[in-house]
C-alpha cells in the first residue's frame, strides 16, 4: 500500500517565505531537506554582548572592557639612558659668548687678591680629572656658559693661601700640616663648588685628590657589602665602593701616582713588584673587586709612607700632600640601608670604608704629609640628623671660644637621645695642631656679586646694564648674596629684545 | 484771598472764614479802619526790608509765636489780651542762651544774639495775623469742656464719618447723614457724648482715679503725652502689649510705682511695702483709636475698667462704655477731643488738690495698715495662722 | 495766631457776637449762649437729642448735666461753671475740729505709678525719649554744625543703655533715641545750653574712649620704623633701619622663607619700586597665611614703615599700589553650598 505522502508530495512542499526566515547569516546551515511543511522556528539570534553584562538582580555589574590594542611605538629608551641624561654635566655652551680676559685658575691667580670677585676659568686641561673625581655637578648651571668657571671669593683665596702655605712652596711653617674643615652653609652657598676648586687646586699643585663625590651612596645600599672576617663589632667592607674609589684616584691623579714607586712592603698583594708604581698599585685594585680594600689600605699607607720600608729605599720620593673631599656629610652620620645578620639596621659608622675617612678627622697629623681635609655638607637631599646638628653647634661654640665647661656650650637636650660615635666626632681636639675646623659659606659680597652679575652680562645672558643699584637689589633678593640664588636671578632676567651688536668679534 | 476786605455780607464772611480755618490759610484781621490804613502803610513801606530779612535768616514758625508772647510786647495789647487762664507761657527758654553767647562772644553767638535781636525788634512791627489757625495751639492750650461748640467741632473735622458701605449700623444714631457716599456724624450727638466723658473723666481725675490716655496711632502722640500731662494721667502711644492689665505682674512687674499722700507728694517710707504688689491698674481709659486697641478694650472689660473711645461710623460703640462718636482718622479731631479731655482731667485734679488743702480726701485713701498687709492674702506677712482660714 | 482759635471766634462772628477785645471778658456768657445756640441747632436739624437720651454717667454727682443747664438756664443767670460745689463736702453745720496738716500729709493716700509712662512697660526709656524730644523742641532755633564738626560723643552701647534704664530697649528704639541725642550735640558747641548738656552727659559711657588721641607714628629714637601689614590671613610686622639691604625674615634669610623669586619681589615692592633696595634693612616677623600671603603682607608693611622714614614717597608708593590694603578675605562656606557660593549640581529625580 503506498503511503499518503510521496515524494512528490513531498517535493511540492512549498518553501517558506524568506521574509519569515531568519537571516541567512545566522540560520545554521541545514544540510538536510525539511521534513515538516511548517515553517521552521529557530531561537532567535543572540544578541552581542555588551560590554556590561547585566546579571541578576542584587548582583553588582562587571565593567569589561576591549584592552586597546597595543600599537607600536618608538624604541623605549635604553636602561640607564634617561638616568645618564639626567646626570648629564654640560660644560660649554657654544652659544654663549666667550668672555675676553678672563684668566684660568692657576697657582698665580688662586692667591691674588686683586681678581677677588671676578670669574676664572678652570683650566682646561684639567676638566677632564674633574670630571673624573665627579666634582661637577648637574644643575649647577655650568651649561648655560662657554666654558666652566667659578668666582674667587674671599674664601677661595683664603684656601689658595692655605693650598700654598701647605704644599711649603715658600717654606712657610704651615708646611706639611693637615687642615680638618667641615663646610656647611645655606642651600645654594656653593659649598660643592668650593670642593670643586679645592679639587682644582689641588690638581695645580698636584697633590694627590681622594673624593668622595656623594657620601650617599656608601649608605643607600647600592653596593654590595660584606663583613669584614672577625671584626668586633662587626664591620663590613664595600668592594665595590672602594673599586670605583681607586678608579677615580686613579684617573684624576695619574700624573702624579705613575711617577712614584711601591716603598712598602704589602704581603696581602701578589702580584706586585717592587718596581711597579702607585698606579699600577691602584690597578690591582679596580681589576679586581675581592681584593680592593686591601688595596686602597695599601695605597693609603704608600701616599702616607715618611719614609721607605727598609730595603727599598731607592725609589723613594717625597709623597706629596692629599686632598680629601667628601660632600654629602651628613648621609655618613645615620643608619645606613644595609642590615646586619640580625636585620638591625647597620649603622654608617660601622662600614670600614666610611669609617676610615671619619677617623681622619679624629685629631692628631691623621695625614702624615700634610694637606687638606674638607667635609662638606648638603641641603638637598639631606637626612635631618639631630646628633650631627649638635656636634656642629658645639664646634661652632668652641671656634666662637665658648669653653666646653661652660653653660652656653651647647648640649644635647634631655632625651633627645643622640648618637654618641656621632657626638664623638666633634669632640675638643686634645692636641692644639690640626684641630677641626667649621666653615661656613655666606653669601658673596657687593663686589663679588657685581663681579659674578658682569660675567654672565659679558657671556651675553644678560642685556642690562649693570650698575651698582641693580646688583644691590639682587643681592638683596638673593637673600645677602646666596650664589645659586643670584645665578636663578641671572639667569631668569628677560628684558625686551633689544638690538644687540652681532659678536662679531667671536665670530672672527 | 489773604486780604479779604472786612466789609461783606455776614454769610460769605462766615463761609470765608471757616474755609480759611479749614485750609489753615492766615488772614489778617484789622479792625479799626484807621489804624489799619497806618498799620498797612507801615507794612507796606517795611514789608521789603522785613522780607529781605526774613529770607536770610531761617525763622522757625514755632520760635516766632513763642517769642510773641513774651512780656517785651507793648502795653496796647498787654491790656486787649486778657490775663491768659490756661497756661501762663514760660520764659523764653532761648534767654540763657543768650546770655551765655553774649558772654563768650564768639563770631557764631554773636551773629545769632544779633538775628534774635532783630526778629524781636521786628515781630513787633507791621501787620497783626490774627486768627489763623495754628495746630500747635490744639495741644499746647486745649479747649475746656465748656468751650466745646458745634462750629469748633465742624471746623476740626469731627463730623466726617466713613464711607456708607463700612459702615457699623450700631452706629446709626450717631449718623447725622449722607453726603457723597460719606456718612456724616451729628454734632449734637458728638459734643453732647463729648461733655458727658469730660465729666466722667473730670470726676474720675476728682476721685484721684488712674486715667490712661492712649492713642497708638502715627502722630497722636504729642496730644497724648499733652493730655496726660495736664490730667496726671498716664499716656501711652506705641503699641499696647496684651496682657498689661490680664498679666500685669509679669508685664509692668519691673515697673516703678509709689505711695503718694493726698497732695501728691511721694512718701519714701512705704517704699519697701510696694515690693510684692499687683500692678497698678488704670481706673478709666480713654482710647482714640478704638479699632486698634481691641486687645486693649477687652482687658479692660475683663478687669471692669470703664473705657472712653472716638467711635468712628465703623467702629463698634459697644467696645467702650462711654462712646464719643467723631471721626477719629482725623489728627485735629483727636488731638481737639483727647484735649478737651485732658482739660477736664486738669480741672478734675485741681478740685482733688484742692479738697486736700482743706484736709479732705474725694476718695477712700489706703491707710498704712492696708499697705502692709499682703495685698493677695489679706494677711500680715508674718502671721501665718490667719491665712489657713 | 496769638491767641488760640478753635474755630470758636469764627462760629461766634458769625453770630455777631464776637469782638477780638471783649472776647475774653465775656467768655462765660458766650459759652453759654453758644452752647445753647449749638443745642438748639441740634434740635432745628431734627436730630433728637434730649438729656434723657444721653446714658447717664455713673459717678455719682450732684451737678447737673452740661446740656440739661444749658437747655433749662437762661444764659444770662447762669452761674459760673466752678461754682458748684463737690459733693464729698457736705455743708458746714458747726466748725469742724482742725486738721493736723503734718500727720495728714504723712499719712499715704494712694499707690500710683512713677512715671506717666508706667503702662508703656517700659517707662524709663520712654520718660527718657519725651525729655530729650522736648528738649530738641526747645532749642530747634540755636545754630547747629556739621555732623563731623560736632565733639565726637561715646553714647551707651545698647547692652550698656539697657543696664542704664534697667529695660529691654529693642535696637531700632535705641537708634531713634540717639538720632535725638546726636541732633542736640550738634548745637554749636559754645552755645549748648546747661541742661541740654547735663542731659547729654547721662548718655555717655563712663571714661571718655575717644579721649586718646592716636599719635602719628614716627621713626623711633634707635632710627626703627616699626608698622604692620596684613593680607589674606597673613600678618606682618617689619622694623625697617637704614643700611644696606639686609632683610631678615622671621630670623631667616629672605630665600629660606620665599622660595619663589616672584614672592621675593613682591615682598620687597615697595623698596624695588622707590629703589631704595639697598638703603634700608628690615627685620620682619610674619605670622598665619601662606607664602602668596605672607610675602604680600610684608609688602604693606614695608611700605609703611618706609613711609615714616620718608613720607615724600608716598604718591610713588601709591602708584606702585603698595599701600593700598587689600582688604579681601576668603569667602566662608555656607551650608547648602559646596563651596561659598557654589550649589550643588541640579538633578532630576
Amino acid at each position: 500500500m503506498a503511503s499518503a505522502w510521496c515524494w512528490s508530495c513531498l517535493s511540492r512542499l512549498r518553501p517558506t517565505p524568506r521574509a519569515i526566515l531568519p537571516p541567512p547569516a545566522v540560520t545554521p546551515r541545514i544540510t538536510s531537506a525539511p521534513f515538516h511543511s511548517t515553517a521552521v522556528q529557530y531561537a532567535n539570534p543572540t544578541k552581542k554582548k555588551s560590554s556590561l553584562v547585566a546579571t541578576k538582580y542584587r548582583q553588582g555589574q562587571v565593567l569589561k572592557r576591549k584592552k586597546k590594542a597595543k600599537t607600536e611605538r618608538a624604541r623605549p629608551p635604553a636602561v640607564g639612558e634617561r638616568k645618564a641624561l639626567r646626570k648629564r654635566i654640560v660644560l660649554s655652551n657654544p652659544n654663549a659668548l666667550e668672555v675676553e680676559g678672563m684668566k684660568d685658575l692657576s697657582p698665580e691667580t688662586m692667591v691674588d687678591s686683586r681678581l677677588r670677585g671676578s670669574v676664572v676659568g678652570l683650566p682646561v686641561p684639567m676638566l677632564e680629572r674633574l670630571r673624573a673625581v665627579q666634582a661637577f655637578k648637574p644643575k649647577q648651571g655650568w651649561s648655560i656658559f662657554r666654558r666652566p668657571g667659578t668666582v674667587l671669593r674671599r674664601d677661595t683665596i683664603e684656601m689658595g693661601r692655605l693650598f700654598e702655605k701647605i704644599s711649603g712652596d715658600g717654606d712657610a711653617p704651615e708646611k706639611g700640616k693637615v687642615i680638618k674643615k667641615i663646610i656647611t652653609g645655606m642651600k645654594g652657598s656653593g659649598k660643592t663648588v668650593h670642593l670643586l676648586q679645592a679639587m682644582t687646586m689641588g690638581f695645580l699643585k698636584n697633590w694627590v685628590v681622594i673624593t668622595v663625590p656623594d657620601a650617599r651612596d656608601l649608605v643607600s645600599g647600592d653596593t654590595a657589602y660584606s663583613p669584614v672576617e672577625g671584626s668586633k663589632p662587626t664591620q663590613y667592607v664595600q668592594p665595590n665602593a672602594v673599586s670605583a674609589l681607586l678608579t677615580r684616584t686613579v684617573e684624576a691623579n695619574r700624573q702624579v701616582l705613575s711617577t712614584l714607586k711601591v716603598s712598602q712592603k704589602h704581603p696581602g698583594l701578589s702580584g706586585l713588584k717592587p718596581t711597579s708604581t702607585l698606579e699600577d698599585l691602584a690597578k690591582l685594585g679596580f681589576q679586581d673587586a675581592a681584593i680592593a680594600w686591601t688595596v686602597f689600605q695599601a695605597l693609603w699607607t704608600e701616599l702616607n709612607a715618611t719614609a721607605a720600608a727598609p730595603g727599598m729605599e731607592n725609589n723613594f720620593e717625597a709623597r706629596p700632600p692629599m686632598l680629601v673631599a667628601v660632600d654629602g656629610l651628613a648621609h655618613w652620620m645615620t643608619e645606613t640601608a644595609y642590615r646586619d645578620a640580625d636585620f638591625k639596621p647597620v649603622h654608617a659608622h660601622d662600614l670600614i670604608f666610611v669609617q676610615h675617612f671619619l677617623s681622619l678627622l679624629k685629631s692628631g697629623q691623621s695625614l702624615k704629609n700634610g694637606g687638606m681635609l674638607l667635609y662638606a655638607t648638603s641641603t638637598s637631599n639631606n637626612p635631618s640628623n639631630y646628633s650631627l646638628e649638635v656636634g656642629l653647634n658645639q664646634l661652632a661654640a668652641r671656634q666662637a671660644g665658648i669653653a666646653p665647661t661652660s653653660e652656653e656650650y651647647p648640649q644635647p637636650e634631655a632625651y633627645s637621645n643622640p648618637n654618641a660615635r656621632v657626638l664623638d666626632l666633634f669632640k675638643p681636639a686634645t692636641g692644639k695642631e690640626s684641630a677641626l675646623e667649621l666653615q661656613t659659606l655666606g653669601g658673596l659680597a657687593r663686589d663679588e656679586t657685581r663681579g659674578f652679575l658682569e660675567y654672565f652680562a659679558h657671556s651675553g645672558l644678560l642685556r642690562e646694564s649693570v650698575n651698582e643699584e641693580w646688583v644691590g637689589e639682587k643681592w638683596t633678593l638673593s637673600g645677602g648674596g646666596i650664589i645659586g640664588e643670584l645665578e636663578k636671578l641671572g639667569r631668569h632676567v628677560r628684558t625686551a629684545a633689544q638690538p644687540v651688536a652681532q659678536p662679531v668679534a667671536a665670530a672672527n | 484771598m489773604a486780604q479779604a476786605p472786612r466789609c461783606r455780607g455776614v454769610e460769605r464772611q462766615a463761609r470765608q472764614k471757616f474755609a480759611r480755618t479749614i485750609l489753615n490759610t492766615p488772614s489778617v484781621q484789622v479792625c479799626d479802619s484807621t489804624a489799619s490804613m497806618i498799620v498797612r502803610k507801615f507794612g507796606l513801606r517795611q514789608s521789603r526790608q522785613l522780607l529781605a530779612l526774613t529770607r536770610q535768616t531761617p525763622i522757625s514758625r514755632r520760635f516766632l509765636s513763642t517769642e510773641f508772647e513774651t512780656p517785651v510786647a507793648n502795653p496796647a495789647t498787654e491790656v486787649q489780651t486778657p490775663p491768659k487762664e490756661t497756661i501762663v507761657p514760660s520764659e523764653n527758654p532761648l534767654h540763657e542762651v543768650v546770655q551765655a553767647s553774649r558772654t563768650q562772644k564768639t563770631a557764631e553767638a554773636e551773629a545769632w544774639g544779633r538775628w534774635v535781636g532783630q526778629r524781636r525788634k521786628f515781630n513787633r512791627i507791621g501787620s497783626e495775623v490774627e486768627e489763623a489757625y495754628d495746630p500747635e495751639m490744639v495741644i499746647r492750650s486745649p479747649p475746656r469742656p465748656s468751650d466745646i461748640t458745634l462750629e469748633l467741632l465742624l471746623a476740626s473735622g469731627t463730623h466726617l464719618g466713613h464711607s456708607t458701605s463700612r459702615w457699623n449700623p450700631q452706629n446709626s444714631r450717631y449718623i447725622f447723614g449722607i453726603r457723597e457716599g460719606v456718612h456724616i456724624i451729628s454734632l449734637d450727638a458728638t459734643a453732647a457724648y463729648l461733655r458727658r466723658a469730660a465729666k466722667v473723666v473730670e470726676e474720675v481725675a476728682a476721685r484721684g482715679g488712674i486715667i490712661l490716655f492712649a492713642g497708638t496711632r502715627k502722630g497722636q502722640k504729642r496730644a497724648v503725652v499733652r493730655a496726660a500731662e495736664l490730667a496726671k494721667g498716664y499716656h501711652i502711644f506705641e503699641r499696647w502689649i496684651p496682657g498689661a492689665l490680664t498679666n500685669g505682674q509679669q508685664i509692668l512687674g519691673h515697673c516703678e510705682t509709689m505711695v503718694v499722700n493726698a497732695v501728691d507728694e511721694k512718701l519714701e517710707e512705704f517704699k519697701r511695702d510696694l515690693a510684692d504688689r499687683p500692678s497698678v491698674k488704670p481706673d478709666l481709659v480713654v482710647c482714640l483709636n478704638p479699632l486698634e486697641n481691641v486687645v486693649m478694650l477687652h482687658e479692660c472689660g475683663l478687669n471692669n475698667v470703664p473705657t472712653i473711645g472716638i467711635i468712628d461710623t465703623d467702629a463698634d460703640p459697644t467696645r467702650v462704655t462711654y462712646p464719643i462718636p467723631a471721626n477719629d482718622d482725623s489728627l485735629r479731631a483727636t488731638d481737639l477731643i483727647v484735649g478737651i479731655l485732658g482739660r477736664a482731667g486738669q480741672a478734675g485734679q485741681k478740685r482733688r488738690l484742692e479738697a486736700a488743702q482743706e484736709g479732705k480726701t474725694t476718695y477712700k485713701p489706703i491707710t498704712a495698715e492696708q499697705l502692709r498687709l499682703d495685698p493677695f492674702t489679706g494677711v500680715l506677712p508674718g502671721s501665718e495662722q490667719k491665712k489657713q482660714f | 495766631m496769638a491767641r488760640p482759635t478753635y474755630g470758636i471766634v469764627q462760629a461766634m462772628q458769625s453770630l455777631r457776637l464776637y469782638s477780638p477785645s471783649s472776647y475774653r471778658l465775656a467768655a462765660p456768657a458766650l459759652r453759654r449762649q453758644a452752647r445753647g445756640y449749638a443745642t438748639e441747632t441740634g434740635n432745628t436739624t431734627g436730630d433728637v437729642q434730649s438729656s434723657s437720651d444721653l446714658p447717664p454717667t455713673d459717678l455719682p454727682s450732684t451737678e447737673p448735666p452740661a446740656t440739661e443747664l444749658s437747655s433749662t438756664q437762661p444764659p444770662s443767670a447762669a452761674p459760673p461753671l466752678a461754682e458748684a460745689p463737690p459733693s464729698e463736702i457736705p455743708p458746714a453745720v458747726k466748725a469742724a475740729p482742725e486738721i493736723n496738716f503734718d500727720r495728714f500729709n504723712a499719712q499715704p493716700a494712694r499707690i500710683v505709678p512713677a512715671s506717666p509712662s508706667y503702662f508703656s512697660g517700659s517707662p524709663r526709656f520712654i520718660d527718657n525719649v519725651l525729655k530729650l524730644e522736648s528738649l530738641q523742641a526747645k532749642y530747634a532755633s540755636l545754630p547747629t554744625v556739621g555732623a563731623g564738626e560736632a565733639p565726637r560723643m561715646a553714647w551707651f552701647k545698647l547692652a550698656q543703655f539697657r543696664d542704664y534704664v534697667g529695660e529691654p530697649v529693642p535696637m531700632k528704639k535705641y537708634k531713634s533715641l540717639l538720632k535725638i541725642l546726636q541732633r542736640l550735640n550738634r548745637i554749636q558747641p559754645e552755645m549748648v545750653p546747661g541742661e541740654v548738656r547735663s542731659e547729654l552727659n547721662n548718655f555717655l559711657r563712663p571714661g571718655n574712649p575717644y579721649a586718646a588721641q592716636n599719635v602719628p607714628r614716627t621713626v623711633d629714637e634707635n632710627g626703627r620704623a616699626r608698622a604692620k601689614g596684613k593680607r589674606k590671613e597673613s600678618t606682618a610686622v617689619v622694623q625697617l633701619v637704614e643700611g644696606e639691604g639686609e632683610i631678615m625674615v622671621n630670623g631667616k634669610s629672605l630665600v629660606e622663607m620665599f622660595q619663589r623669586v616672584h614672592d621675593r619681589e613682591s615682598a620687597l615692592w615697595a623698596l624695588r619700586s622707590t629703589q631704595r633696595m639697598d638703603k634700608y634693612n628690615a627685620w620682619i616677623t610674619v605670622k598665619g597665611g601662606g607664602v602668596t600671603g605672607q610675602a604680600e603682607a610684608i609688602t604693606l608693611a614695608i611700605a609703611r614703615a618706609l613711609l615714616l622714614h620718608e613720607p615724600g614717597l608716598k604718591p610713588v608708593l601709591r602708584k606702585a599700589g603698595v599701600i593700598t590694603v587689600d582688604a579681601r578675605r576668603v569667602e566662608r562656606k555656607k551650608p547648602g553650598h559646596v563651596k561659598a557660593r557654589k550649589m550643588p549640581t541640579w538633578v532630576k529625580r
